[in-house]
């Protein structure tokens, strides 16, 4: 193989990424979505029904009522209309379940009048729905919605292609009425990795075990290797009966080494406190400021200073590699003098 | 088995017909819309002192008065609340607009004074809708001496504005009635004389498009023209929580070349919050697994979203204020998995139109196997506990 192919060779694949990176796939052009809700109808007490449904239905009563669904765009919208359970997201917060997924808790209680509207562009249709709680229901919150899908979402291109589909969704908080109380749980936190990233966090299961949502807070303490620090972070709202393993992202860089993790959990007036103990083998990124991105990806092991909060990256010894690079060309030319030298003193 | 399917889709239809029968069609527009509530007639004075009545107003609505003066050193002042957003003197008469924001609720009358020795006109409106907080957007002046003037605001003005106008005509002769006709589109509030030799007429527009806003007023009679426009920002109430991405998303090509890489691309979202809660909303992602056409596919924690910023859109009245941490990873699966909040507007925040942008970042991984990947991401706008 000659140098000059070889060369080639070697600068290929760079050439090939900046030629792909050049070639990116150009911006998408329409708009997509326009699609929005509201509930018909507000009770002027309560501006929050401005936004989502709040009735107080007895076991085995109903309600109904209707979502405006509006479209914003110039074109006609078809919308599927489905009923949704209210969900707890991993990071806590109400969200809602997929169009596709069984609905199995409180959005089987909800009846949209249909499944489809094709909304007139820049105008609004009024959907009635009923909800029927059942006799046997619980006294406290149960979260259903009724979510409005584009049904017909819209793809990009490139090797990494995204179908992106837009729904709104109104949420509907059915309460039953009775006692009911938010309480909550915490089991064993442990250190670990957040997957997916190189960010230490915490993981501290939580259960509702009351009748009421709410949202509480947590008080995080770890302490390890002359390393301490407590942090408060308030959650967002815990559905009554789920369980999620919450990843209390941490601020700090964590070197590896042994940790004693300490959980205060407040939920109304209600605090419990919960231990945990976990090893790393490897240091882990803090999350620098909440809010902001940081830098995940160092591949190389990384030389952490003997300091206890925070330690600085070792940055990349450019000046060693500099000093080597010339030191190899030096040796080089000296041994291609002396050859040359040896060359012309031969017989 | 033919019969019993084509008997199953018959059902099918039918079931879908009523319920598409109980679908309400309203002609509510999607977004809030300025609506005139009520206004006076237009009163003349010649003391120095001029009040028009207006039936109770609503608390948060903008009032406004168009006034006229048959002089051209009027000096009118108006009651605490109100601001004059535009004036205009011509060779005879002059004219302005007043108008009180957000007012609170309960006036029933409004007298402005001004200089004595000349007539002077008012007439009073009611808005719903408009901003409550810095409504005057626009603001125009024109003067001509024509049986017609065009008056135009100086600044573009968003979508669904209101639009008023004032034009004051003097005569150099006497005149004992004046026809005034509205630009097209236009609706006339009132006119009046004022004295013999001045009219004042006013006009107004809701709703209008975005770009320049202009009106041609016509007269029965040569005069010279004062005229006046001024336009209102709609508010960010009466209408609904919506979700618009303005572009795909689109994430630049990447040619796999053995080692680890990471793939970012911006999403950008326009979410709107018309309805005034003041409950915030939330904006929820979830994903399908990155899959190539042989099946082969990223790790589900692949994707995550590294950041987001917030600007603000046309008609925007607040910016959302975001409690969410980043880095989130985008919940991925072969079935989509439960959603997670990726950017959201604590109470209170985030009303009107706003301009998101969400940095995501896929990571991809050295062994990654050749190929297109596809994925379906799903983003969902929702307001609740």
């Amino acid at each position: 193989m000659s140098r000059r192919r070889a060369a080639l060779l070697g600068v290929l694949p760079f050439a090939t990424l900046v030629l792909g990176l050049l070639a990116a796939a150009p911006a998408g052009a329409a708009a997509v979505g326009g699609l929005g809700v509201r509930p018909a109808h507000s009770d002027p007490a309560d501006p929050a029904t401005k936004a989502y449904f709040k009735p107080v239905i007895a076991p085995g009563g109903t309600f109904s009522d209707a979502v405006t669904v509006t479209n914003s765009s110039d074109a006609p919208m078809t919308l599927f209309v489905t009923p949704v359970d209210g969900l707890t997201s991993t990071g806590s917060g109400a969200v809602y379940a997929n169009r596709q997924d069984p609905v199995e808790k409180a959005g089987r209680w909800v009846a949209p009048a249909t499944g489809t509207v094709t909304v007139p562009p820049q105008g609004s249709l009024d959907v009635p729905f009923t909800v029927r709680v059942p006799g046997t229901a619980v006294p406290g919150d149960h979260l259903a919605g009724i979510a409005v899908e584009d049904a017909h979402p819209h793809s990009s291109g490139g090797t990494f292609s995204v179908t992106e589909i837009i729904r709104a969704v109104v949420g509907i908080q059915i309460q039953v009425p009775g006692a009911a109380a938010f309480t909550m749980t915490a089991g064993t936190p442990s250190l670990a990795k957040l997957p997916g990233t190189s960010n230490a966090a915490v993981t501290i299961p939580l259960v509702n075990t009351g009748g009421l949502l709410g949202k509480p807070a947590l008080t995080v303490s770890l302490a390890g290797d002359g390393y301490s620090r407590t942090v408060t972070r308030a959650l967002d709202t815990v559905l009554p009966g789920d369980h999620i393993d919450y990843p209390f992202v941490w601020p700090d860089d964590v070197r590896s080494g042994s940790y004693a993790i300490s959980v205060s959990l407040t939920a109304g007036h209600a605090v419990t406190t919960t231990q945990g103990h976990s090893t790393i083998g490897q240091v882990l990124d803090g999350a620098a400021n909440p809010g902001a991105a940081k830098q995940t990806t160092v591949a190389a092991p990384r030389v952490v200073d003997e300091v206890v909060r925070a330690a600085p990256r070792a940055s990349m010894p450019w000046l060693l590699m500099i000093g080597i690079a010339i030191i190899a060309l030096l040796v080089g030319a000296l041994g291609r003098r002396m050859w040359a030298f040896s060359l012309r003193r031969a017989p | 088995m033919r019969r019993r399917l084509r008997r199953a889709a018959g059902a099918l239809a039918a079931a879908a017909t009523a319920a598409a029968t109980l679908v309400t069609v309203v002609a509510a527009p999607a977004s809030a819309t300025v609506a005139k509530v009520q206004s006076s007639a237009r009163v003349t004075s010649a003391t120095s002192s001029i009040s028009a009545t207006l039936s109770a107003t609503t608390a948060g609505d903008l009032l406004v008065a168009t006034v006229g003066y048959a002089g051209t050193a009027p000096s009118f002042t108006a009651p605490s609340g109100w601001v004059k957003a535009v004036s205009m003197i011509a060779n005879w008469s002059e004219t302005e607009i007043w108008y009180y924001a957000n007012n609170p609720g309960g006036i029933t009358n409004v007298s402005f004074t001004f200089a004595r020795g000349s007539t002077a006109t008012l007439q009073l409106s009611e808005w719903n809708g408009v901003a409550a907080a810095s409504p005057l957007d626009s603001t125009g002046t024109s003067t001509v001496s024509s049986t017609s003037v065009t008056v135009t605001a100086s600044a573009t003005v968003a979508s669904g504005e209101l639009a008023v106008t004032s034009f004051a005509e003097g005569y150099p002769t006497t005149a004992s009635s004046i026809t005034f006709t509205p630009g097209s589109g236009w609706t006339n509030l009132a006119n009046g004389l004022a004295g013999s030799l001045d009219a004042t007429t006013a006009d107004y527009r809701t709703g209008v498009g975005s770009g320049s806003v202009s009106e041609t007023e016509t007269s029965s009679k040569t005069g010279s023209w004062a005229a006046v426009i001024a336009t209102f920002k709609q508010g960010c109430s009466g209408g609904s929580l919506t979700l618009t991405t303005p572009s795909s998303l689109t994430f630049p090509t990447v040619t796999l070349n053995g080692v680890d890489q990471t793939n970012t691309a911006t999403v950008s979202l326009t979410p709107s919050d018309l309805t005034a809660s003041g409950a915030g909303w939330n904006i929820q992602a979830t994903s399908t697994t990155f899959t190539n056409a042989g099946g082969k596919t990223l790790p589900t924690t692949a994707t995550r979203f590294t950041g987001g910023t917030a600007s603000t859109a046309t008609g925007n009245c607040s910016l959302p204020t975001n409690q969410l941490s980043y880095p989130l990873t985008l919940p991925a699966g072969a079935t989509a998995p439960a959603a997670v909040k990726v950017i959201d507007a604590t109470a209170s925040t985030g009303a009107g139109p706003t301009t998101l942008a969400l940095t995501a970042a896929v990571t991809i991984p050295a062994s990654t196997y050749v190929g297109t990947y596809t994925s379906t991401w799903t983003f969902t706008i929702a307001s609740g506990p």
